[in-house]
């Protein structure tokens, strides 16, 4: 195929690159028959075929028919498909191949071993006498757990409900009565309040909210 | 119920996000710092058990997640991994999917030796998956055998229940 120079690589916008890159992946030429595969299923959103250098017997690369570089590029529709098969395929190498167990893997980034630039799931039957996907865990410290552990809460919102935190629906109709009712008591209210926002706070988290975070 | 991570869902101090049916936990013993598990609240054994509603659900969380710690820790990368049975490392008979924050060379063992198959193993693979694979489709998904998850049990000695000794030790 013709490449472009580097000078007309420099006038493309960001879509003429993304189609270019989309021209040159090897994947989505696999996926349109232009190179062999050993396709074992196929359907409107994804393509699955034996990876010919497999980690164990059985392999699979299970892709998403559209050419997306990395995993977040994902519409979660595609994602969620993506995982429902992968259940079918797991579940027909527990059956067929007779195995105790099947691995599915997504690479996201050079650090985590991607090398192709199109996303894959990667289902690899477990053999017992190869071991892999099976890394050493490792005690971590104490201090960055605990402050890694109130920066992830403090992005999605989430706090531990206690018993002060979480007011029974009953009392907090109660509590809505009170403040009509008797406007004139200060001491209670400041409390109140902040408790029913807390709880509303935590009525809101859905993953729309968690996603515009970042 | 026995099960560490049910017990762990149940006591939230390792949860950093939870809704009704799913909870993402942090590891205090994971492969990197920042490992999380999202997890289903129903104790569920396998990926085979659960349903495709739920499933997919979990892992538009994990992939949600995966970004949140990729900003939140100044990453390099992600792993997203399903360890779904005993011979795949799964030491706790509780489904879950983990993304493990990643850093150049962080030494982490996520690699695997591969060899190129030849062409008859790869064609005799084939017509075999291809073939289970139509018959699953024309059919209900398979009964689960149960023997993996009886492994998985037996299997509990006390490493797997790091899990345990974490609640001891969080503040």
């Amino acid at each position: 195929m013709e490449q472009p120079t580097q000078e007309e690589l420099k006038n493309m916008s960001p879509e003429q690159i993304m189609e270019l890159q989309k021209k040159n992946c090897i994947f989505c030429k696999m996926i349109a028959g232009e190179i062999p595969t050993y396709k074992v299923y196929e359907d409107d959103k994804v393509f699955a075929i034996l990876d010919i250098n497999p980690g164990n017997d059985g392999h699979i690369l299970l892709l998403p028919r559209d050419h997306y570089q990395i995993l977040p590029q994902m519409p979660p529709d595609i994602l969620g498909h993506m995982m429902v098969i992968a259940k079918k395929i797991s579940n027909v190498m527990l059956s067929v191949l007779k195995v105790r167990g099947t691995s599915l893997y997504f690479e996201i980034g050079d650090a985590a071993g991607q090398k192709a630039p199109h996303v894959m799931l990667h289902i690899i039957p477990a053999s017992a006498d190869k071991k892999i996907l099976q890394p050493e865990s490792k005690e971590q410290d104490k201090d960055k757990i605990s402050s890694l552990l109130n920066s992830l809460r403090a992005k999605t919102g989430y706090k531990v409900p206690g018993e002060k935190l979480k007011p029974a629906p009953v009392e907090k109709q109660v509590v809505q009565e009170k403040v009509e009712e008797k406007p004139k008591v200060p001491e209670e209210r400041p409390e109140e309040k902040k408790e029913s926002s807390i709880e509303k706070s935590k009525e809101d988290i859905d993953l729309d909210s968690i996603g515009n975070l970042f | 119920m026995d099960c560490v991570l049910c017990k762990v869902i149940g006591i939230k101090n390792l949860t950093v996000y939870e809704d009704d049916r799913i909870a993402v936990l942090l590891l205090t013993k994971g492969f990197t710092l920042g490992h999380l598990k999202v997890v289903p609240k129903k104790h569920i054994s396998i990926l085979e058990q659960v349903d495709d509603d739920l499933l997919n659900y979990m892992m538009i969380v994990a992939n949600k997640f995966a970004s949140i710690l990729f900003e939140t820790l100044g990453l390099h990368g992600t792993n997203i991994l399903v360890q779904n049975g005993v011979d795949a490392g799964q030491s706790i008979p509780h489904f879950s999917i983990d993304i493990i924050p990643r850093k150049m060379n962080d030494g982490v063992n996520l690699k695997w030796d591969a060899n190129k198959a030849s062409h008859e193993s790869l064609e005799g693979m084939k017509e075999i998956l291809i073939e289970a694979l139509d018959n699953s489709q024309a059919k209900e998904p398979e009964q689960v055998e149960e023997k993996p998850i009886e492994e998985i049990k037996s299997n509990n000695n006390e490493d797997d229940n790091y899990l345990i000794k974490q609640l001891r030790h969080i503040p």
